[in-house]
């Protein structure tokens, strides 16, 4: 099988997966060390964004840190022929950073997951109870993070 | 922490830009120069509040698989268990969570991502069999959103 993603390709993200240096010409060191030009990395990388092999290039942030307190994944029961309009209506919150469809289970039939986040338990409740008012979908469960045990990304 | 960094952490999330120098480019758009802007992002590097600046791999098209995964852990055994699973390779969330709405049989929330659908059912059997719990898998069926940028400016809970 063919993997999506090319051996140079995948030896410049797993040269930058761990963070890029905090340096002027970041792009510069990582280029020397695969023996690439500045430029061809560059290429490759835009390249990666335009297949969607690589969502973004950015910062992945601390949010408890940086004060977004409370994480909140919410389930919700839903009518097979329903998950997707409610699904648009909850990935139109700014609250909501994941909105996926999933398989349930005989021991835990929910379908429909949203992820939210907010500076305290009360704003994602609120955010919820919106959603719920919306799609006009009510049989849901709210599972508040207590602690954060792991959180990584991605490595390839 | 002042708004400065706050616009900082706000546009660093994602566009990170593709140029030589990038930290100049941002600098531009944020009204400061390289210098400055190396000097903040250092610092909130430091704080912890930025994690790290680099590509974010949107795992199934880097033709990975992964599942959204859950187990019932009896309290007395819950740093154990979430030691366990943490270290596994193939983890990169673990959360504990608690209903505050409604009932849940899980307590232990895990996603995980492996190089082949065989890879991850391995990686799922390994930790069925370290932690002696049964793993629930929830695969998603569809991806509706997968933006992950917050903003830090606004009210995080408006609609």
């Amino acid at each position: 099988m063919t993997l999506p993603v090319d051996d140079l390709d995948r030896r410049i993200v797993q040269a930058l997966q761990d963070g890029l240096a905090i340096t002027a010409e970041p792009y510069a060191a990582v280029a020397r060390q695969l023996g690439l030009a500045t430029e061809v990395l560059l290429e490759r990388l835009q390249a990666m964004l335009g297949r969607g092999e690589v969502r973004r290039i950015g910062a992945s942030l601390a949010h408890r840190k940086a004060g977004i307190q409370a994480n909140v994944m919410c389930v919700w029961r839903i009518p097979p022929e329903k998950v997707e309009s409610a699904a648009s209506v909850a990935s139109q919150f700014n609250a909501v950073s994941h909105c996926y469809e999933r398989a349930g289970t005989p021991d835990w039939p929910y379908n429909l997951y949203a992820m939210i986040h907010g500076q305290s338990e009360d704003d994602c409740g609120a955010v919820i109870r919106a959603i719920c008012e919306r799609t006009g979908q009510s049989d849901y469960v709210a599972l508040l993070s207590v602690r954060e045990f792991k959180k990584t990304w991605t490595r390839i | 922490m002042d708004s400065l960094d706050r616009s900082i952490l706000d546009r660093l999330q994602s566009g990170f830009p593709l140029v030589s120098r990038p930290f100049a480019a941002l600098g531009a758009e944020l009204g400061i120069g390289e210098a400055e802007l190396l000097g903040r992002v250092r610092a909130l590097c430091r704080a912890g509040l930025i994690r790290r600046i680099g590509p974010v791999v949107d795992p199934a098209k880097a033709g990975r698989a992964g599942t959204l995964a859950a187990a019932s852990v009896p309290p007395e055994r819950l740093e154990a268990v979430a030691g366990i699973v943490s270290a596994s390779q193939a983890v990169t969330h673990n959360y504990l969570r608690v209903p505050t709405h409604g009932a849940c049989p899980y307590n232990l929330w895990f996603t995980l991502t492996a190089e082949s659908p065989a890879a991850l059912r391995e990686a799922v059997a390994t930790l069925a069999r370290a932690t002696g719990l049964a793993i629930a898998t929830f695969p998603s069926v569809r991806k509706f959103k997968i933006g992950v940028r917050f903003s830090l400016a606004d009210d995080a809970a408006r609609g």
